[in-house]
């Protein structure tokens, strides 16, 4: 599997990704969510990242209390993953996007 | 116990009675647990440490909630007059709010993460409104949002660390399954608290009794034991402290009429004052009417005086008096006797106590006396009667110059009996028994002095008889074996 594409029907995906600071396990998860964008084809897919330790009113607003946490808030239903990101099939499949918005090139 | 004493600052918590259990209140920038069962009271208790902080210390505080939504707390403590939504405007209150989120499907990923974002955003409110207090309610429900306990259980060290450099006091709730279990239920909450608290709400018969009890407290003695607590509106929640009694308050030598001179000298000259009298008997052996010589003595020197009935109204007390020649309606009206009469069941025990304290701290009476404790006892578990009966004493000891209690012998025999079955004659400085005598084929009045601390007195059982002038004690019974 070279890459991931969306659906040509329907809307965006939007993810955020809340990270806390430079920490190994924020990089990886960073990492891996920047790959997931790339391959999803063709898109459009949107991803947010946010520092707690430079926002904590976001992640107040947004209730957030561990890290790494990756939402999904596009399609719904809301889901969130929390802990360390494997791999970028992990997340596809976590977050269901090869069923909703992706096709096995 | 540590034996080298640490000087450690205190903050009043808000709570009356507590401030006194633990010996003036919280430690400074220390963390206190406070663990209870489900209905125990912990977020009243969390609610009122912030909120007394705010209106009397003024003292901003953040109230982090893992369960309730921020909404409903502040909607709940509403009746206790604390205006949360007001003090959040005046950026005196903050939440976080930690609460799940039931509108999301959450999945662990089985690799690691830490509570960074909770450290991040209690902190950034503490730092944003310069808070002195934060309120953690509760850890249970903390924990309960993850797979595994380790990264909250990592959390909440760094937090109480951060909060104590920052010079923050901390109250932390915690559940425990069962009011009389294992105080750490989590298994870590011991070591990361400075001071522990224990509330209870245990069923006792068909009662409910609510007590608090300070396990831990850094830095200083505390009150042992459980105390009484009840939530009022207006005012939270109130503590009845079970105080120390095992010595008077202040011994003292001068004496008080106890309202009938033979009586008086009976007891060696008369009462001393800060002296609490127990004047136990059967029924209609002239309980109430020493009570109420008791008050009628103080207020015709000038004294204000307060009887406090359960045994009769107030209009049926006035005609009493009268009968035995004294003028309760006059002395109201000259705002020297209050008389408050209530029937025991009208409120629960420590309603009815909160209430007489309340009187006595308003009326400043000179004399209390109190007919019957054994009416109220009819309203009470025999366990919370107990520690009522002794925080009320200690009030009365420690605001009025005399004290007198009525009880009632059940079993006609002996009204030593009746005293010893409602804890109060050890805590007595005085006891006052009357009986019914036979004598020859009839039945007199016997009254005789049992204890009397600090002083010599009478020992003899002296016949009494009830008439216009009052209770007129004669001669002692020449044959007094035959009490009941």
């Amino acid at each position: 599997m070279d890459g991931l594409s969306g659906e040509d029907t329907g809307g965006a995906i939007i993810l955020r990704l809340y990270v806390a600071g430079g920490d190994a396990r924020s990089v990886e998860a960073r990492r891996i969510c920047e790959q997931v964008v790339r391959l999803c084809r063709p898109g459009p897919c949107n991803l947010e990242i946010v520092d707690v330790l430079e926002d904590p009113a976001q992640a107040e607003r947004d209730r957030v209390l561990a890290t790494p946490m990756l939402v999904r808030l596009e399609p719904p239903p809301l889901v969130r993953l929390i802990g360390g990101l494997w791999s970028t099939e992990f997340v596809t499949e976590a977050l269901q996007l090869d069923a909703t918005k992706v096709d096995e090139a | 116990m540590t034996a080298v004493w640490e000087e450690v600052e205190r903050v009043p918590a808000g709570i009356e009675g507590l401030d006194l259990i633990t010996n003036g209140g919280l430690t400074r920038d220390r963390l206190t647990l406070v663990s209870g069962t489900a209905g125990s009271g912990k977020t009243v208790f969390a609610s009122q440490f912030l909120a007394v902080g705010i209106r009397d210390a003024g003292e901003p505080g953040v109230f982090v909630t893992f369960e309730e939504r921020p909404e409903g707390i502040a909607r709940n403590v509403r009746s206790f007059g604390w205006d949360v939504a007001a003090w959040q405007e005046e950026r005196q209150w903050r939440f976080v709010d930690a609460s799940p989120s039931h509108d999301v499907d959450t999945v662990f990923t089985g690799g690691s993460y830490d509570l960074q974002p909770l450290l991040a955003r209690v902190l950034g409110a503490v730092d944003e409104i310069g808070a002195k207090r934060v309120a953690l309610d509760s850890l249970g429900a903390l924990l309960a949002q993850f797979e595994s306990s380790t990264p909250a259980r990592q959390i909440v060290f760094r937090l109480a660390d951060a909060l104590r450099d920052r010079g923050v006091t901390v109250v932390m709730t915690a559940e425990r399954a069962e009011d009389y279990g294992p105080v750490a239920a989590h298994g870590f909450e011991q070591f990361v608290a400075d001071n522990v608290v224990v509330l209870r709400n245990a069923l006792e018969g068909e009662k409910r009794r609510r007590t608090i009890e300070v396990l831990k407290m850094r830095g200083g003695a505390h009150l042992k034991g459980e105390h009484l607590f009840t939530l009022l509106p207006g005012q939270g929640m109130v503590v009845v402290p079970v105080a120390i009694t095992a010595a008077p308050l202040h011994a003292s030598s001068v004496r008080a009429s106890t309202g009938n001179d033979v009586l008086d000298r009976m007891l060696g000259g008369g009462l001393f004052e800060k002296s609490l009298v127990l004047v136990a008997g059967a029924t209609g052996t002239g309980k109430s009417l020493l009570a109420a010589q008791f008050v009628h003595g103080g207020a015709v020197r000038g004294e204000r005086v307060l009887l406090h009935s359960f045994e009769e109204g107030r209009e049926q007390l006035i005609r009493n008096a009268a009968n035995w020649g004294m003028d309760f309606q006059q002395l109201e009206a000259d705002g020297r006797l209050r008389i408050v009469a209530e029937a025991p069941e009208a409120a629960a025990l420590e309603d009815h106590l909160q209430r007489m304290k309340t009187v006595i701290d308003e009326f400043r009476p000179a004399r209390v006396a109190i007919d019957s404790l054994t009416a109220l006892h009819r309203v009470a578990t025999v366990k919370s009667f107990r520690e009522y009966v002794l925080g009320l004493t200690y009030h009365i000891k420690e605001r009025a110059r005399l004290g007198l209690v009525t009880t009632t012998s059940h079993d006609f025999l002996t009204a030593e009996g009746s005293a010893g079955d409602l804890h109060v004659s050890t805590i007595s400085d005085t006891i006052i028994l009357l009986h019914y005598v036979p004598v020859g084929g009839e039945v007199r009045r016997g009254v005789n002095v049992l204890k009397m601390r600090g002083s010599d007195h009478d020992k003899a059982v002296r016949e009494f008889a009830i008439s216009g002038r009052g209770m007129e004690i004669g001669e002692p019974l020449a044959d007094a074996s035959h009490l009941i």
